[in-house]
């Protein structure tokens, strides 16, 4: 083998393990990425993305907690005082051809943890989720029917 | 027939003309140094919903401290830091943001246009961005908080990063990131009575 081949291969080895040691921190995060090329990345959620040509991406990552936590929900303890981690939003993406003018466009709303918790009881936001979610609902099942499209 | 030029002096012109082709980044929790040409503007209250940033660099370009790495070729970060509003109030208060051209004509560049900073330019400002929004149209490897990531070609990611226990709101044009909005609410009221400030906000 030759030396340029096994500098290659270290390159091509040491790559992807840099970029999992970059960030593995566990916080709430909402990712958007357009690619054209080629492009080795890591995604908000941790994992690697290796790309080449185009690619579009939207991640929304939001930390759970581990399953011990999660089996016992909340059986003696303070429900009011203890988060596990409540995410309340809502997430607009608009875009197009970033070359013809058509811009990236993003209109995001999150209550995060324990103001999301009280956000929810607000009966203004309960409505107003309720008809975003009625909407969404509806255009899946257009979406899905035979012969319905968006 | 051309003569062959003195390595010597190719590498004295090279260093010389380095700092104006070149421009390297250091970014720590609140203050950002840019050594070189940058070309940059950046918009503050009251006269916009947010604080922002928006730095181009254009040729080969270093960063270092949250982030570390190397571009070549057109790269541009642009960063959205918010208004902190008291939901029982109308007042809001503000993270800060200062900008300064120490070694250019005029010390400190005008909001809401573009400048170009040669030489070197500092930025102070509270670490609150929660939106990030990084180009690059060339190529570029990157570690750090902000990417992970190594692109030839072209490549725009944007990351958004809500604070914990908090409403937050944002909206972001990639045309225009001067008339972003961002706001976030930190007192919520208990029994969910959001200000009306903040419904409208949600709900436009």
């Amino acid at each position: 083998m030759s030396i340029h081949t096994r500098h290659g291969i270290y390159l091509g080895l040491l790559i992807p393990h840099m970029l999992m040691l970059g960030s593995c921190q566990n916080v709430l995060g909402f990712s958007t990425a357009t690619k054209f090329g080629l492009d080795i990345s890591q995604r908000t959620d941790q994992t690697i993305d290796i790309s080449m040509g185009y690619d579009r991406t939207e991640v929304a990552s939001i930390p759970a907690p581990k399953d011990d936590d999660a089996t016992e929900s909340g059986v003696g303890m303070d429900k009011d005082n203890t988060d596990a981690y409540s995410v309340l939003g809502t997430f607009v993406v608009t875009y197009g051809n970033p070359f013809l003018d058509q811009p990236l466009v993003l209109d995001q709303f999150f209550a995060t943890g324990m103001a999301a918790r009280k956000a929810a009881r607000s009966p203004e936001l309960q409505k107003f989720f309720g008809e975003a979610a009625g909407k969404i609902a509806t255009k899946n099942n257009a979406s899905t029917q035979p012969g319905g499209g968006q | 027939m051309m003569q062959s030029r003195n390595p010597l002096m190719l590498g004295c012109l090279g260093l010389l003309l380095a700092p104006f082709f070149s421009a390297c980044a250091f970014r720590s929790g609140n203050m950002e140094h840019y050594i070189g040409p940058v070309l940059f503007r950046y918009a503050m209250p009251p006269n916009n919903n947010a604080y922002v940033s928006q730095i181009v660099r254009l040729g080969p370009s270093a960063e270092a401290g949250i982030s570390w790495g190397v571009a070549m070729g057109l790269s541009e970060r642009i960063t959205v830091a918010p208004l902190i509003a008291k939901t029982g109030q109308k007042n809001q208060t503000a993270n800060y943001s200062h900008w300064l051209m120490p070694l250019g004509f005029s010390q400190t560049p005008a909001a809401g246009e573009w400048n170009f900073s040669l030489l070197y330019l500092c930025v102070e400002r509270e670490p609150g961005s929660f939106f990030l929004s990084r180009t690059i149209t060339g190529v570029e490897i990157v570690f750090g908080e902000e990417a992970n990531a190594l692109t030839v070609g072209f490549a725009h990611r944007t990351l958004f990063t809500p604070p914990d226990n908090a409403i937050s709101s944002l909206h972001f044009e990639d045309a225009r990131p001067l008339k972003s909005r961002a706001i976030v609410w930190l007192d919520v009221p208990e029994h969910g009575n959001l200000s009306d400030s903040l419904l409208k906000e949600v709900t436009k």
